[in-house]
């Protein structure tokens, strides 16, 4: 496209007026008539034995519904799917251990459910859990990455002898030679804690069984409504079309929330199906705290090898990674971890090792960088402490350290999370590393800023730091464009939306491609009800990869535009122009045919649709990507630690490649 | 969180070495215990409504005490179960003749779990050190009490 | 997160709600703000079988300035109206400083003064700042109205000199006395966490310009709000030059018995109260001079 009216500007977006006058549909919007709702037992013990299970004093209160343990739940009980198995890589060892609905003998973390019980409110089930009376006998607690491997560690998971989830080694070069004449080896141990992501909206799931159709619907705060319809359908022994998942406006992914098969994504649509009433769960903040997956603990032993120029000549990085009590997103976070530590940095050897832990608390899955900050941290740290031991500026020993703009495509010989090679498609790095430091004032802090402010009694500091981030990866996104015989149009996608703006970003993209006005461009997505073919958005993959289906698909409805106004004014398809929801023949500007009208045109009530085309205005396409693009950036501050006087606050400069 | 400290009680270490093992006596004064009963040899279990001021919450207990050494010394072991989380205690308490009868040491190492840990966090050793207060002042009062 | 069955009754007079607490005083707790009794409801740590909702009593509500310049305050009174009231800026300045520091503007929006006095968190700042300015506590119940001074109203944790079949009605705060001078401080890790320790000081300067008497109330540094009486004594006499905030820090820091936590522990909370005693006191001391 040579002209964007909308693409990359500013416009205002579709979704505010649904979002400020308070109609969009969140989880708990949802409210079906006769609607039951669930609450879970929780273990408060990180680690125990399950010995029994009495629920008479629960079942026995008259707005209990039903009260389920695992053994209640059939062949539906059992460990949930490994999302995402672990990439080729030689020798790699993974053990798999997913997650169970409801936990049968053991717990294995704070917040595992052992208990749902159905109710008339969600009041009268909590009232009811306090009548739950599980025996727990509490077994050590494994909590330290370290101490869970050694020998007389308990383990967490039956058939394995030790809490080794897995170990993966990844190299290029030789790090031990390319180390042997170097001028300095820093060495350092990085410990990165746990944190959880806490969107405003906690999760939920609604669910609705439909005898008259044999019809289940769920509305689910899933980030992937498709993988879930489908891993749910398989579950429970119904067709794919016969479930329909429809992700509402969700307040906040951030991971989480990607596609799980949560213990409560499995059992309440289970218990509609069973009681032939619809169910509600709603996460609350307390739950949220531990049954929802977190990230971030690991713990980095690293080596870099400097010359004096403080050029890199090796890194040696190996590090354990906490997956929690289970590893259902497979080896995601520390592989990511592991490939984002090279950042914009020339690296001849590399050597990564890490061990995957198992330990009883919540789940690690993706949260917000999915293990790639840890690299960034890793590699920026030591080029900060090897500036200072060989009195190099921190803006040069970057700088030196770049990949050149003629290193791209630059391969680094390893295999990346989605398990092609990691590639950098393209990069830059130098400009965005001297704005940056020029919009800090680096050299004026460098030559004397930072003693004169010492001076004045303010602590002055600066952080600078760079990072290449693999994102937008496959397999790949789908997308219908339609416009409507009123002019709207409408674009379909499998992704869903957690407050990225989709409804106008992708409306944009489509508004382009078929020359509409950018506020009737209608965007639905994460509904399997309208569009049940794609992944999700995660891994900054919404715009990247469902973005380009979506003009795809308004590229090729576009021809169909053409095609049909050609024959209307009987011109050649060339001598037309698009925009503003209409089609004009560029040297007569009297001529022209709404884009509404077009569309009744493609769809007539009586002749023939000429063989060989399709009727109405409207298209699919598919996008899938090779790999993932590379992205890079630099992010620069300067602090002043005097309170109340904080000089230049985050001037942040984020460049793309 | 460790829980540690003494106390002194007018009474001969015998006496209140008795009240110490005497269920009727220990359910009059630790703080919360609506009945306490021996279940098996020096082991012994009740429901208790533990708290301060308008919070509150209720657990079932079960004391046992070990290496019994009339009347200078036991180990204890504490298990409170309930909604608002658990509370598991191990220690030891001490009894040493004192100029004014009694000196009591207790030192316990208190591990305590789930909402009340998560939501009282900043709260746990000032509730401890209350209940433990409570729990002595009482005890005393009984024994002191019953001596007269 | 939902609390579990309550009766509710929501009176329109001091006396209808009085009735109800009279029979019902030791199941029933009183609802004000609501911004601690509500959270520890739906976390199912208070369950009270009864809640007396007093937010429709509007006699509870109001600032009063008498005569002789001091103030009385209705229980009720939101936090947020006490923030903005000029009475409070001009007769009680130290309580006017501390109300920002109070959680969350929201939460002063809904919050009451009484409310969170009655409640005694150890860690909230109202009790701490009514110590250091003397006021005084008016309570009813069934035998009538009785006043009670602020060092003989908070006992220990959560807990008041209010009876259960009383209730807190209103409080009285002297004006404060000229050459005087008041700061407060706290130390929390995010602005509206729950401080890890924090103090009010008042200070008032005789005609030879040393000391005539101090008061320095401290929070978040033992089971209950407290006074550092060793403290502020050894501020009386001197001229509160830094070596004698200094030597007030010191003593602070020796007659208190903190706690640790997950936050800060006892060592910490002491040394805090060391620094904050000794930043509050000269700052204290500044605004006389500021004054004239």
């Amino acid at each position: 496209m040579t002209d964007t009216p909308y693409f990359g500007r500013r416009v205002p977006r579709n979704e505010d007026a649904t979002l400020l006058t308070g109609r969009a549909q969140f989880i708990d919007d949802v409210d079906l008539p006769d609607m039951l709702h669930v609450a879970f037992w929780r273990s408060d013990f990180a680690h125990a034995r399950i010995t029994g299970v009495d629920l008479s004093a629960v079942r026995a209160r008259p707005d209990v519904v039903a009260a389920y343990v695992a053994d209640d739940l059939g062949d539906i009980w059992g460990p949930g799917p490994l999302l995402v198995p672990p990439p080729p890589i030689e020798d790699i060892v993974f053990h798999e251990r997913c997650q169970v609905p409801l936990a049968r003998d053991r717990v294995l973390h704070a917040g595992e459910p052992v208990v749902a019980i159905v109710a008339t409110s969600r009041y009268a089930a909590e009232d009811a859990l306090e009548d739950v009376r599980v025996d727990l006998e509490p077994i050590d607690a494994v909590v330290d990455l370290h101490a869970a491997l050694e020998q007389d560690a308990p383990v967490l998971h039956e058939g394995l002898d030790s809490n080794l989830a897995a170990h993966c080694v990844q190299q290029k070069g030789n790090y031990e030679e390319a180390s042997a004449n170097a001028e300095l080896v820093l060495e350092r141990r990085f410990h990165y804690d746990r944190g959880a992501s806490a969107a405003i909206e906690n999760r939920g799931v609604v669910a609705n069984w439909d005898d008259s159709n044999g019809k289940l619907t769920i509305w689910d705060t899933t980030q992937a409504p498709i993988p879930i319809r489908n891993g749910l359908a398989g579950l429970y022994g119904l067709a794919e079309r016969q479930v329909d998942v429809i992700a509402p406006f969700i307040g906040g992914g951030f991971g989480p929330k990607i596609m799980m098969f949560y213990p409560e994504e499995v059992v309440v649509p289970w218990i509609a199906m069973q009681l032939g009433r619809p169910v509600k769960w709603i996460e609350d903040r307390s739950e949220n705290f531990y049954a929802t997956t977190q990230e971030r603990s690991q713990i980095h032993d690293a080596k870099v090898a400097f010359d004096a120029d403080g050029r890199i000549l090796g890194v040696h990085d190996v590090f354990l990674h906490d997956t929690g009590a289970y590893d259902p997103y497979g080896l995601t976070v520390a592989i990511n971890a592991q490939c984002t530590l090279l950042g914009c940095y020339d690296v001849p050897a590399y050597y990564s090792e890490f061990t995957a832990v198992f330990t009883n608390r919540p789940i690690v899955t993706p949260v917000r960088g999915a293990g790639r900050q840890h690299g960034v941290f890793v590699m920026e740290r030591m080029l900060d402490l090897a500036a200072r031991e060989l009195d190099i500026d921190r803006v040069e020993i970057r700088r030196r350290n770049y990949l050149a703009p003629d290193d791209f495509p630059h391969d680094h010989g390893l295999v990346y999370q989605d398990f092609s090679s990691l590639t950098y498609d393209s990069g830059n790095y130098a400009p965005a590393l001297e704005r940056a430091a020029e919009m800090i004032d680096f050299p004026a802090w460098r030559d004397g800023g930072r003693e004169e402010a010492h001076a004045a009694g303010a602590h002055e500091g600066v952080g600078i730091v760079s990072y290449v981030e693999g994102t937008g990866i496959g397999p790949y996104e789908g997308a219908r464009v339609s416009i409507d015989p009123s002019g709207e149009v409408h674009v379909a996608t499998g992704v869903g939306t957690q407050g990225q703006g989709h409804y106008t970003t992708l409306a944009q993209i489509v508004a382009d491609a078929v020359g509409a006005d950018v506020a009737r461009v209608h965007v639905v997505t994460g509904d399997t009800r309208e569009f049940n073919w794609g992944t999700g958005t995660f891994a900054s993959r919404g715009a990247v990869v469902a973005g380009h289906a979506c003009h795809a698909a308004g590229m090729a409805v576009r021809e169909k535009i053409v095609e049909c106004a050609a024959t209307h004014f009987g011109v050649d398809g060339e001598s037309l122009e698009l925009g503003a929801g209409k089609v004009t023949v560029a040297a007569e500007p009297d001529r022209s045919i709404t884009l509404g009208d077009l569309a009744s045109l493609a769809n007539p009530l009586r002749g023939a649709v000429v063989p060989g085309t399709e009727p109405g205005l409207e298209a699919t396409a598919y996008f899938g990507p090779a790999r993932g693009a590379t992205a890079s950036g630099v992010h620069a501050m300067r602090d002043c630690c005097r309170p109340g006087d904080v000089r230049r606050a985050d001037p942040r400069l984020r460049c793309g490649a | 969180m460790r829980v540690a400290g003494e106390y002194t009680i007018e009474a001969p270490p015998e006496r209140v070495w008795e009240a110490l093992m005497d269920p009727e006596v220990l359910a009059g004064t630790l703080p919360g215990f609506k009945s306490l009963e021996e279940v098996a040899e020096n082991v012994f279990e009740g429901s208790l409504a533990l708290g301060v001021g308008p919070v509150q919450g209720r657990f079932n207990g079960k004391l046992s005490l070990k290496e019994l050494q009339p009347p200078s010394s036991y180990r204890l072991h504490l298990d409170g179960r309930g909604a608002p989380g658990f509370v598991d205690g191990e220690g030891e308490v001490k009894l040493e003749a004192s100029p004014e009868g009694t000196t009591l040491l207790y030192d316990v190492e208190v591990t305590v779990g789930g909402k009340i840990a998560g939501v009282g966090q900043r709260m746990l050793e000032m509730v401890s050190r209350t209940l433990t207060k409570q729990a002595l002042d009482r005890l005393s009062k009984a024994i002191v009490a019953a001596t007269e | 997160m939902k609390p579990p069955v309550f009766e509710y009754h929501a009176p329109g007079s001091t006396d209808e709600a009085l009735a109800l607490l009279g029979e019902h005083a030791w199941e029933a707790k009183i609802l004000a703000g609501g911004q601690s009794l509500v959270p520890a409801m739906n976390f199912r740590l208070a369950s009270p079988a009864i809640l007396i909702d007093i937010n429709g009593v509007d006699e509870l509500s109001g600032i009063e300035t008498a005569a002789d310049g001091s103030l009385r305050i209705g229980a009720m009174t939101r936090q947020n109206v006490v923030e903005s009231s000029d009475q409070v800026r001009a007769a009680a300045p130290l309580l006017h400083k501390a109300m920002p520091w109070i959680a969350h503007p929201q939460i002063r929006a809904r919050g009451t003064l009484g409310g969170s006095i009655a409640h005694a968190d150890p860690a909230a700042e109202l009790p701490a700042v009514m110590l250091a300015l003397g006021a005084e506590f008016h309570a009813r119940g069934p035998s009538g109205e009785r006043a009670i001074p602020a060092d003989e109203f908070f006992f220990g944790l959560l807990m008041t000199a209010l009876a259960p079949d009383e209730m807190l009605t209103a409080i009285s705060i002297p004006a404060q006395a000229p050459r005087s001078g008041t700061a407060f401080v706290e130390f929390a890790r995010r602005h509206g966490d729950y401080a890890l320790a924090g103090v009010a000081v008042t200070l008032t300067l005789g005609s030879d310009g040393t000391c005539e008497s101090a008061a320095l109330g401290l929070l978040s540094v033992s089971e209950a709000p407290m006074l550092a009486v060793q403290a502020a004594s050894a501020l009386v006499g001197t001229a509160v030059e830094l070596s004698d905030a200094e030597g007030a820090a010191e003593l602070a820091a020796g007659e208190i018995d903190p706690t640790g936590d997950l936050h800060a522990s006892a060592d910490y909370r002491r040394h805090l109260v060391r620094v904050l005693v000794r930043r509050a006191v000269v700052e204290a001391r500044a605004g006389i001079e500021d004054r004239g």
